[in-house]
């Protein structure tokens, strides 16, 4: 069991890895992605959650997205664009932090980053040594990372009032 | 008789106004929300319901006691759900209990950190204790809007 869950983490941690062109295979428009759909979401909370799933539903429904190793490659494609939203969030909030805030934000992060793992091992084993355990993992990585991307974007957009 | 009950009138009239809890019908109002609420954004708009009452009492929108207080009460009803749910997934899904527990002892870890960094914020100030408390609100509505979903799907959130 526990060699089984080794192979399913090096499996998922290969996969991450993967490089763009596994992305564009899936004939995905990256131009109607994720960044595009929050830039133009404005600062309301709604509008910002219906950016979720932007990327990965439509490449689900093509060809190569309707198989399991397709459509992991949809939601993985989906949750390295919330993951560079993350990024770019952290490091707008890490430029006028005090360094007392700077490190709480490392740490919450850090923190998060292991609840995702966590949370998104758990997930997936509702379809043990299944296939389709890869695509739950690879769909709640980028459904936590669309979670966490939302809330900094709100945060920032809402600042002010 | 006269004199003593004017100065125990006086008395009351002088102590500080106490935060006033909300109504008893509306302390269980977060459990009654979750249960109505069909879909995600039904549930989202319950959070924040129970402090909106209970901030509705005179004074308690106006001091920081009263802040925390009312989102304290709320906090509380939403960890109430939470740990019932736990309890319950665990019966159900037994062959997931330790990867459930190992997945909640790690959210509790960043639950404390992000509301750290959102204490961060408020820089030391009185209003650090109403950031904590609504961030615990916050973030334990959240975890709870998402096993409910995961629950009313069979088990699975995805």
């Amino acid at each position: 069991m526990r060699g089984m869950w080794a192979a399913f983490v090096v499996a998922l941690a290969a996969f991450a890895c993967l490089t763009p062109n596994a992305h564009a295979q899936q004939g995905e428009t990256r131009d109607a992605g994720v960044a595009p759909c929050i830039r133009s979401a404005g600062a309301s909370l709604a509008q910002l959650q219906k950016c979720k799933g932007v990327e990965a539903d439509p490449c689900s429904e093509t060809d190569a997205g309707s198989t399991t190793a397709g459509a992991m490659l949809c939601w993985q494609a989906e949750g390295r664009a919330w993951g560079a939203l993350i990024d770019q969030a952290i490091a707008r909030a890490r430029q006028d932090a005090t360094p007392a805030r700077a490190q709480a934000l490392a740490d919450s992060q850090e923190r998060w980053l292991a609840w995702r793992q966590s949370e998104c091992q758990y997930q997936a084993l509702y379809y043990e040594g299944g296939s389709l355990a890869r695509v739950i993992a690879a769909h709640c990585i980028a459904d936590l990372n669309a979670d966490r991307a939302i809330a900094f974007i709100y945060a920032e957009r809402n600042a002010d009032q | 008789m006269r004199i003593l009950f004017a100065l125990a009138l006086a008395a009351v009239s002088c102590a500080p106004v106490a935060p006033q809890l909300a109504r008893a019908e509306e302390t269980t109002g977060i459990s009654a929300c979750v249960t109505a609420a069909q879909g995600r954004a039904a549930l989202e708009r319950c959070k924040g319901s129970v402090a909106a009452a209970c901030l509705r009492e005179p004074g308690n929108a106006d001091s920081t006691m009263g802040l925390v207080l009312c989102n304290d009460q709320e906090a509380t009803e939403w960890q109430a759900l939470l740990e019932a749910q736990i309890a319950r997934i665990s019966q159900h899904q037994p062959n997931r209990v330790e990867e459930l527990a190992a997945a909640q002892a790690a959210w509790v870890v960043w639950r404390d950190a992000e509301c750290a960094f959102h204490r961060a914020d408020a820089e030391g100030g009185s209003g650090e204790q109403v950031v904590q408390v609504e961030c615990d609100r916050d973030l334990t509505a959240d975890r709870v809007i998402a096993f409910t979903l995961l629950e009313r799907n069979g088990g699975s959130l995805y």
